[in-house]
């Protein structure tokens, strides 16, 4: 699964322990979402469209 | 120049790192279990030793972070041989390890596999040996019998887990039950809020590491990850005042 995470993450000039303080997880969650290593949860996975503000289609995408 | 590469092991893998060449002893920040070096810390480390023409390695043990591999076959061993394979690839001849909470454990096992490079050590919450204290009799029979044991993470919403081929493996590298055969300088940072590894293990190892040249440090209202702007600055302090 792909993701936008770090993309849109950058683009609010985020770190990651800025985005994971948001989202209430680690800054490693954070890390490992970006680089594949891990896919989050639903409900970890709808949090993070919510702060976005985007749907979850937008976030994460198929290979 | 400071941007993530990629050095490849011998079986393909490909271990990210970041690396800035300057002046030596150069600095190798060694993260904790399931960590990578884009935290606070290691940026903090890498920021600082730029400002200083001061050489700064980073890396992500296989399996974590940007690096190949998968974090189910991760141990300390490997990622042990891993370090030194880029303390040489990047022709470090001269090495200062900061090592955070496992990270801790590492830089020691480092240090025995290559003594002469290692100028000096720096530990953060260093976390030797937790394959033993980390983990209840229940679990550990329950490694010892193959399976993954998960614990409740504080900090996010799935459980941490441990292999059993990493706990095996880390039990046969535990060092706090004789002397540790290390004469370099040590600084070992821990704080006293401490609720994953107990600060009396900085202490402890303290006491086992044969060097006469070892001061510990107690931060009073620290938690594990020491992470604070407070803490950051005495981590810097404390490597910049290393001999």
């Amino acid at each position: 699964m792909n993701n936008r995470l770090k993309v849109l993450r950058a683009e609010r000039s985020w770190s990651q322990q800025d985005l994971a303080e948001r989202l209430g997880v680690s800054r490693q969650s954070v890390n490992a979402i970006e680089t594949g290593k891990y896919d989050p949860s639903l409900p970890l996975a709808f949090r993070i469209a919510d702060l976005f503000e985007m749907t979850i289609e937008d976030v994460f995408r198929r290979d | 120049m400071s941007e993530t590469r990629f050095h490849t092991l011998a079986d393909g893998r490909r271990i990210a790192f970041r690396f800035v060449p300057g002046n030596g002893p150069a600095l190798v920040f060694l993260a904790g279990y399931m960590s990578d070096m884009a935290g606070g810390k290691a940026t903090a480390v890498f920021d600082w030793a730029r400002g200083q023409s001061r050489a700064c390695l980073l890396l992500d043990y296989s399996g974590c972070g940007q690096s190949d591999g998968r974090f189910a076959d991760g141990t300390l061993s490997g990622w042990r041989d891993e370090v030194l394979g880029l303390i040489d690839a990047c022709c470090m001849d001269s090495v200062v390890l900061v090592g955070s909470s496992m990270g801790g454990w590492l830089m020691l096992l480092v240090a025995l596999a290559a003594p002469d490079k290692v100028a000096a050590l720096a530990g953060i919450a260093a976390a030797p040996d937790f394959t033993d204290w980390g983990y209840d009799e229940a679990q550990k029979a329950r490694l010892a019998a193959g399976e993954t044991v998960y614990e409740d993470n504080p900090y996010g919403p799935e459980p941490t887990p441990t292999y059993a081929a990493f706990w095996r493996e880390g039990e046969a590298q535990r060092l706090l039950g004789g002397e540790i055969a290390l004469t370099c300088p040590v600084r070992l940072i821990h704080g006293l809020a401490d609720a994953d590894v107990p600060w009396d293990l900085s202490l402890r190892l303290a006491q086992r590491l044969r060097s006469a040249d070892v001061q510990v440090m107690l931060v009073k209202d620290g938690d594990h990850r020491l992470s604070r702007e407070a803490d950051i600055a005495l981590l810097l302090r404390t490597i910049a005042a290393l001999p």
